[in-house]
């Protein structure tokens, strides 16, 4: 009797240990779906308006210490004015590299764009 | 509405303030005297009291810079993300080796041309920022030069100050980087674009209209000068210390702004033989010149006489 207690006591102890396992894998489980699902709508960010072009393809960079390590190289300096133009918020849209195409003029010329 | 244009010596070239409205022309030329002069004063290679010349002596230590340092790094490093490191910042020391140690005028007017010295850039992954405290840490023996970048963005920050203060359309002309906002004259912006931005209006070249963005053009033609005996240009291969082969003299490139253009324009000489196809998938309008005058376009520059 007192035997079959130890083992029922084995039993319960088995059970409790299995109960928690499987407790702990699903909330990994879960955290990492939730994680996924963070990487997901940062990726749409970092991935945006200029992702047709080669520039786009440029490997991430690696070496960089900070939180934020894509902010570095991404940095939307047309829409910016003042000094303070290098906060996260400002870096996390990509202003597209392209325009008009110029056109031919026979207006006299205003400037000119050569090497300096 | 005439178009009004006033000029003057800045960042070791011509700068240049047009306005669609005349009577904005003396607010905007001291605007864009004011952004110069804080441009010059933080990011000159080779004023020993700019700031950049300060980081570049931290020797891997954290550098707290200011707002204007870090915005003109942050811009130099997407440069050279953008191009895959064709345009890289770290290439200071590799244009020192070459002879361009000192302001340009200084480099062509001395007699006794330096030894010659091949450096490959540090790399532009090795720069760090930090934004949380404003830090830039560059390693011990690394040069920042952004002399690439940092003329584009003045072009920018100047073309879009005068805008929001005057309301007049603008355009900025540092040196042949144009940065363009507000409304254009009717009809667009007319430039010439030519191997040399010190050029009249008559020189060998195209005129077109452009209605916003920028525009700039790299060159190996205009900035060069002799060392260890031979005559070297100023676009530096960054991965090779030398000189960019010059399949390409003169790079001219349309985009949303200068700083994008500028960053293409010298990416294409860089790239040599490979700029047409890369530029094609970028996206970016350009004429390209080769050395013998002929000249090729990509993503609709309307094509234009041999130049």
């Amino acid at each position: 009797m007192n035997r079959e207690t130890q083992a029922e006591k084995r039993d319960k102890s088995v059970r409790s240990v299995t109960r928690l396992t499987a407790l702990a894998g699903a909330l990994a489980a879960l955290a990492t779906a939730a994680f996924a699902g963070l990487a997901a709508s940062g990726a749409g960010h970092t991935g945006n308006a200029t992702a047709a072009t080669p520039a786009a393809a440029t490997a991430a960079p690696q070496v960089t210490t900070t939180a934020e390590s894509d902010d570095n190289y991404d940095y939307n300096y047309s829409t910016s004015s003042d000094d303070d133009t290098t906060s996260s918020s400002d870096t996390q849209q990509s202003s597209s590299p392209v325009t008009d195409a110029p056109t031919t003029t026979s207006a006299a010329p205003v400037a000119v764009s050569g090497g300096s | 509405m005439a178009c009004e244009t006033a000029s003057f010596s800045a960042l070791g070239t011509t700068a240049a303030v047009t306005v669609v409205d005349g009577q904005a022309l003396p607010e905007a030329l001291a605007l864009v005297q004011d952004e110069l002069r804080r441009i010059d004063e933080t990011c000159s290679r080779f004023r020993d009291d700019s700031e950049l010349a300060f980081l570049n002596r931290s020797a891997g230590r954290p550098f707290v810079a200011s707002p204007l340092l870090l915005e003109a790094l942050t811009v130099a490093l997407y440069a050279a993300a953008r191009t895959d490191g064709d345009v890289d910042p770290t290439v200071g020391r590799s244009l020192g080796a070459l002879g361009w140690d000192r302001d340009f005028s200084v480099v062509v007017a001395r007699r006794e041309a330096p030894r010659l010295r091949i450096v490959p850039a540090a790399g532009w992954k090795r720069v760090r920022i930090d934004r949380a405290r404003r830090t830039i840490c560059i390693p011990a023996r690394v040069e920042i030069d952004l002399g690439a970048t940092a003329k584009a963005l003045a072009a920018d920050r100047c073309a879009r100050t005068v805008h929001s203060a005057t309301g007049s359309g603008a355009l900025v002309n540092l040196g042949g980087d144009i940065a363009l906002a507000g409304r254009p004259p009717t009809g667009g912006w007319p430039i010439r674009v030519t191997d040399d931005h010190r050029s009249d209006a008559t020189a060998p070249g195209q005129t077109i209209a452009l209605a916003g963005g920028g525009l700039a053009t790299s060159s190996t033609t205009v900035r060069r000068w002799r060392s260890g005996g031979v005559e070297v240009h100023h676009i530096v291969d960054p991965r090779s210390g030398i000189p960019a082969s010059e399949v390409w003299r003169t790079v001219s490139v349309a985009a949303a702004d200068c700083v994008q253009a500028n960053s293409a324009s010298t990416a294409a000489i860089v790239r040599g033989e490979g700029a047409v196809a890369w530029l094609e998938r970028a996206g970016f309008p350009a004429r390209l010149v080769r050395p013998d005058g002929t000249t090729a376009t990509t993503c609709g520059w309307p094509a234009g006489e041999a130049a």
